[in-house]
C-alpha cells in the first residue's frame, strides 16, 4: 500500500504547474541524497518507523543503527530554613538537558555512546571547584562477544555506586536521588570496565561488574591524579530479570506479576584520591618534604537491594567509607602548584585530621518504596540517615532526610510529572532556635524524546 | 485508505498545489518522514499521521566590530572578533500536539544551555501551560524573538548583548537577559478578525542563573496582553524587527506588559543577587521590588515595518535600609544607585527588498528616574542604522551595521561609535 502511495506521490509531482514543479525541483534538491555521490562501501540508511515517545530518531542500515535521544527536565523549587517558614526561598532549575547518541552502525557487537548534558557549568563558582567542562557525560566503547559479557573502555557512569545510580536522572521515582547518593557516588569516570550476565540454574542469575577507572571523575580526562580506582560490584537476582528492564528504573511501571529482586554488594579502593569522593579530581594534593605527590588511600563498601511486586517498590542501600592516609605528609600543592609547607608546630595527628577533613568519610543508609496504582499516579516515601566520621568532609550537616513524591506517569519516564515534598534536619548541635532544618517542596516535568 | 486516494485526487487536479500540501499529504501517509527546509532545519515526522514532529537546526553567527570613544578629551579606539551565536536548537511536538519541548544550547559562554522548557497545550490549542526556562512575556516586544532575528547583529554571549548592540538601549538598560526560568501559561482567542494573546509568568526575576548557588527570595509575577486587530503574522512575524515574511496584508500589534519583582536581587531583575545587601529594619536581607511597564506596537505590510517600543521601571518597599544597622534609608535618590530605574523609548523601522536585502534605522531616548551622578541609568540616546542582505530563504544572513551612543552621564559623557559586521548562518 505504501508503495502505491509514493507512486501517487511521483505522478502528482509530474501533474503540478510549472511553479509548483519549480517548487518540487527546489524541494528535491534540498531533501534527497543524490545516487551518484553513494560510493561502494556506502549504506543507505534509513528512518526507522513506529515512533512512540522515548524512542529517540533512529537511523538504520542493513548492519546496525544509530540512536540520537533528548532528555529535558525541568523543575521550580520552593524552601525555608525557618520553622515557621517565615522566609521562603525559590529556585528554578533544569536538572537535565542531556542529548545521547548510540551507535553500532559498524557492526552488532561493537557500540559507541556518547552523551552531552546541556545544562552544565563549567565555569568555578567556589575555590574548592575547580574549572573544566563537565558538558560531557559519557564517551565510550562497548563491545559485547556474546550475550554474557561486555567490556566498555571510556567515560561512563560508575558500576560501583549506589543503586539509584545504576537507574538514569530521567527514571527515578524521585526528583534527586538520596542524600547517601550525594555522599558517597562518584558517577561519572574514566576506565576500563567489565559486566558479566551468568544463570546459576533455575532463575538464579549473577551479574558480575568489575572496573579500573581514574578515580577522578571529569577532571581525570585532562589529568590523572595519583592511582587508578579499582572497583567491583556483584548482583544476585534469585528470581529471574525484571520485566521491561525494571532493575533499571524505580517505580514499578512493569507491574511485576511475581516477586523480583536483586541484591548487591560493592567495593572500591581508590589508590590516591584526590578529593572528597572522587567527583573532583585533583582538587587536594599533599607532598612529603621533597614535594614528592602524596595521596590517601579511599576505601567504599556497601549493599544494595531492589525489590517489585504488583506496582510496589522497594529499594534501599547502605554505605561506608574509610581513608587511610600517609605518615610522611608535610605540606599541600595548590591550585596552582605552589607547595605550601605545613608549620613546623603541625603534628602528625593534625595533618591526619586536616586530610581526612577533606574525604566523605562514615557511613549512610537509605530506605525508600513506592506504589504504582493502575491510573498511572505513584507515590513514594524516602529516609536517608547519614553518619559522618568525627575527622571527616563536612557533608553531614543535614543528616536526616525525609522525602515524599508523588507522580504522574503521561508515558512512562518518557513523559511524567513530579511533586516533593521534604524536610532535612539538621544535626543536633546545630539546630538554633530558628532553624530545625531545610522544609522544600518542588516540582519537576520530565521528557525523553 | 479510500480517504487518502480521494485527497490525492483532489491534489492531482489542484492547479494551486504547493510544495507545502504535498509535505502535508506525506505526514498524512508515511510513516517518518525526514524533509530539509533552507533556514529552517531539519525537520523530521515521526511515527504515522505526523503525530510526533522534530524540528532541528543549528545557527552560527560570527561577527567584527570596530569601536571609537570620545570621553572628554580624549578618544581610543578598539576592535574584536567574536562568534556572536552558537547555537543548537531542537523543537518537539508530540502525542498528537498535546506536548511540546523545545531546547536551545548557546556555545559562547560557560553554561552551553539557553532555553529548556516542557509545554502541554490545552483546550485544543487554545492555551498552553509551560515549564522551564524560556523568554519571558513581561519585557518589549523585541525581547521575544532570539537573537538570530535581530536585524543589529552583534556579540551576544549566552544571549545576552554584550554593549546592547543587538537591541538598543532599552533593552541594555531595562531588559538584561530575555530569558528566564518559570511557570508561563499562554493563551489566544478570536474577536471577530482581531486575535488576542493574553499571558502570564510567574519566574524566579533572576534571569537565566540557575546555578547560582544563592538564593532568591522574592518571585516575578507579570503578564503581557497582545491585541492584533488585523489578524495574525506570519509565523513569529509579529515579535521580528524586520519584515522577513513580507505580510502581503497590512499587520498590526499592540502590546501591553507589566511585572512585578519581588525583592529584586540585582539591577534590572535579570541576575542573582549582584546588588549591595538592602536590609528591613530587623537587619535581615530584605531588597527592593522592582516593577516593569512597557507598551509597544509593531506594523508590517509588504517588507515594511515599524516599531515602538515604550519601558518605565520604578522600586517600591518599606523600610528598606541601605546598612545592616538599619539607620540610612533607601530613598528614591540612592535606589537609583541599586536600580536600573528609569524609562526608555525604542522606535526604530526597516524595509525588506523582495531581493532581501533590508534596510533599518533604530532611535533609542534613555532617561534615568533620578538625575544623579550615581544613579545606575543616565540620560542617553542611541542611533542606529544598518543593511542587511537575506538569501536562500533567511538560511543566510549578511550584515553591517552602525550604531551611534551619545551617553550624556553627568560625570565623564562619553560618545561611543561602533560598526558591526557579520554574517550568519542557520541550517
Amino acid at each position: 500500500m505504501l508503495k502505491n502511495i509514493k507512486k501517487l506521490l511521483a505522478v502528482l509531482l509530474l501533474l503540478n504547474t510549472s511553479q509548483a514543479n519549480a517548487q518540487i525541483e527546489e524541494y528535491e534538491q534540498d531533501s534527497t541524497l543524490g545516487l551518484y555521490n553513494l560510493k561502494k562501501k556506502s549504506q543507505i540508511l534509513q528512518l526507522k518507523k513506529g515512533y512512540i515517545l522515548g524512542d529517540g530518531v533512529t537511523i538504520q542500515s542493513a548492519v546496525g543503527r544509530i540512536n540520537f535521544s533528548q532528555s529535558l527536565q525541568t523543575s521550580l523549587a520552593v524552601n525555608s530554613f525557618n520553622k515557621n517558614l517565615s522566609t521562603i526561598n525559590t529556585a528554578f532549575n533544569i536538572n537535565r538537558a542531556r542529548l545521547t547518541m548510540v551507535g553500532n552502525i559498524f557492526d552488532n557487537k561493537i557500540s559507541i555512546i556518547t552523551r552531552l548534558n546541556f545544562s552544565a557549568n563549567f565555569q568555578s563558582v567556589t575555590t574548592g571547584t575547580r574549572t573544566f567542562n563537565t558538558t560531557l557525560q559519557e564517551g565510550y566503547i562497548e563491545y559485547r562477544p556474546n550475550r554474557k559479557h561486555t567490556l566498555n573502555f571510556g567515560l561512563r557512569a560508575d558500576y560501583i555506586d549506589s543503586r539509584e545510580t545504576r537507574m538514569e536522572g530521567e527514571n527515578l521515582g524521585f526528583i534527586n536521588r538520596s542524600a547517601l547518593s550525594g555522599a558517597f557516588d562518584a558517577i561519572f569516570d574514566y576506565g576500563f570496565r567489565y559486566k558479566g550476565n551468568y544463570k546459576l540454574g533455575g532463575k538464579h542469575l549473577l551479574k558480575p561488574y568489575l572496573s579500573i577507572t581514574t578515580g577522578d571523575s571529569r577532571s581525570g580526562l585532562q589529568k590523572n591524579f595519583g592511582g587508578f580506582k579499582y572497583g567491583a560490584r556483584l548482583d544476585y537476582l534469585p528470581f529471574d530479570r525484571f520485566s521491561k528492564a525494571g532493575e533499571f528504573y524505580m517505580d514499578d511501571l512493569a507491574r511485576e506479576e511475581k516477586p523480583k529482586l536483586v541484591v548487591g554488594v560493592i567495593y572500591s579502593y581508590n589508590d590516591g584520591a584526590s578529593s572528597a569522593i572522587g567527583t573532583n579530581g585533583g582538587r587536594w594534593q599533599y607532598g612529603d618534604i621533597n614535594q614528592n605527590i602524596l595521596l590517601p588511600k579511599y576505601t567504599k563498601y556497601g549493599t544494595d537491594f531492589l525489590f517489585k511486586y504488583s506496582g510496589f517498590y522497594s529499594m534501599g542501600s547502605y554505605f561506608a567509607t574509610s581513608a587511610t592516609i600517609p605518615t610522611n605528609i608535610k605540606g599541600e600543592f595548590r591550585l596552582n602548584g605552589q607547595f605550601i609547607t605545613y608549620p613546623t608546630s603541625q603534628n602528625d595527628v593534625q595533618t591526619k585530621v586536616v586530610v581526612q577533613s577533606r574525604l566523605n568519610l562514615g557511613n549512610a543508609f537509605n530506605i525508600q518504596m513506592g506504589y504504582l496504582l493502575k491510573s498511572d499516579w505513584a507515590f513514594g516515601a524516602r529516609y536517608t540517615q547519614l553518619d559522618a566520621n568525627t575527622a571527616s568532609a563536612n557533608y553531614a550537616e543535614y543528616n536526616k532526610h525525609y522525602t515524599f513524591v508523588f507522580s504522574k506517569y503521561l508515558a512512562g519516564n518518557n513523559l511524567k510529572v513530579q511533586t516533593e515534598i521534604g524536610y532535612e534536619e539538621l544535626t543536633n548541635t546545630l539546630k538554633t532556635a530558628t532553624t530545625n532544618g531545610n522544609y522544600y517542596a518542588q516540582l519537576m516535568c520530565t521528557i525523553q524524546l | 485508505m479510500k480517504r487518502i486516494y480521494v485527497l490525492l485526487f483532489v491534489v492531482i487536479l489542484s492547479t494551486k498545489t504547493t510544495v507545502a500540501q504535498i509535505e502535508e499529504l506525506q505526514e498524512k501517509v508515511m510513516d517518518s518522514t525526514l524533509l530539509y527546509k533552507n533556514g529552517e532545519g531539519l525537520f523530521l515526522n515521526l511515527g504515522k499521521a505526523g503525530a510526533n514532529k522534530i524540528n532541528v537546526f543549528a545557527t552560527i553567527q560570527s561577527g567584527i566590530q570596530f569601536s571609537k570613544i570620545d570621553s572628554g578629551s580624549r578618544s581610543s579606539y578598539s576592535n574584536r572578533m567574536s562568534l556572536n551565536l552558537a547555537r543548537l536548537h531542537i523543537q518537539f511536538s508530540g502525542l498528537k500536539d498535546k506536548v511540546q519541548m523545545g531546547i536551545v544550547t548557546d556555545f559562547t559562554s560557560t553554561i552551553p544551555i539557553l532555553e529548556g522548557w516542557i509545554g502541554f497545550n490545552l483546550y485544543k490549542k487554545r492555551a498552553c501551560l509551560l515549564i522551564g526556562q524560556r523568554q519571558t512575556h513581561t519585557n518589549n516586544r523585541l525581547a521575544m524573538a532570539d537573537e538570530r532575528f535581530s536585524s543589529f547583529m552583534s556579540q551576544t554571549i549566552a544571549g545576552k548583548s554584550v554593549d546592547g548592540a543587538v537591541y538598543g538601549g532599552l533593552m541594555q538598560n531595562f531588559v538584561g537577559a530575555t530569558r528566564e526560568g518559570g511557570i508561563f501559561f499562554e493563551s489566544n482567542f478570536n474577536i471577530k478578525k482581531a486575535k488576542v494573546y493574553p499571558s502570564i509568568a510567574v519566574t524566579t526575576g533572576e534571569g537565566q542563573n540557575f546555578f547560582d548557588p544563592t538564593p532568591n527570595i522574592g518571585l516575578k509575577y507579570g503578564g503581557r496582553l497582545d491585541i492584533l486587530p488585523l489578524g495574525d503574522f506570519i509565523k513569529n512575524n509579529a515579535f521580528i524587527a524586520h519584515d522577513i515574511y513580507r505580510e502581503n496584508k497590512p499587520k498590526l500589534a499592540l502590546g501591553v506588559a507589566a511585572s512585578f519583582n519581588a525583592k529584586a536581587g540585582s539591577p534590572i531583575g535579570s541576575d542573582n543577587n549582584t546588588i549591595t545587601p538592602i536590609y528591613n529594619k530587623a537587619g535581615t536581607l530584605a531588597y527592593a521590588d522592582y516593577t516593569k511597564l512597557i507598551g509597544d506596537f509593531i506594523f508590517k505590510y509588504s517588507g515594511f515595518s515599524i516599531i515602538a517600543e515604550y519601558a518605565n521601571t520604578s522600586v517600591t518597599g518599606k523600610d528598606l535600609y541601605t546598612n545592616i544597622a538599619g539607620t540610612k534609608k533607601l530613598n528614591t535618590d540612592t535606589a537609583s544607585a541599586y536600580y536600573n530605574i528609569g524609562s526608555a523609548l525604542n522606535m526604530q523601522t526597516a524595509y525588506v527588498f523582495k531581493n532581501g536585502l533590508a534596510i533599518d534605522a533604530r532611535v533609542t531616548s534613555v532617561q534615568p528616574e533620578f538625575a544623579a551622578a550615581t544613579s545606575k541609568v543616565q540620560k542617553q540616546t542611541w542611533y542606529g542604522f544598518g543593511i542587511n542582505k537575506y538569501i536562500k530563504n533567511n538560511a543566510i544572513k549578511i550584515g553591517v551595521n552602525v550604531n551611534y551612543i551619545d551617553d550624556k552621564r553627568i560625570v565623564l559623557p562619553t560618545k561611543k561609535l561602533t560598526t558591526n559586521f557579520a554574517i550568519q548562518i542557520i541550517m
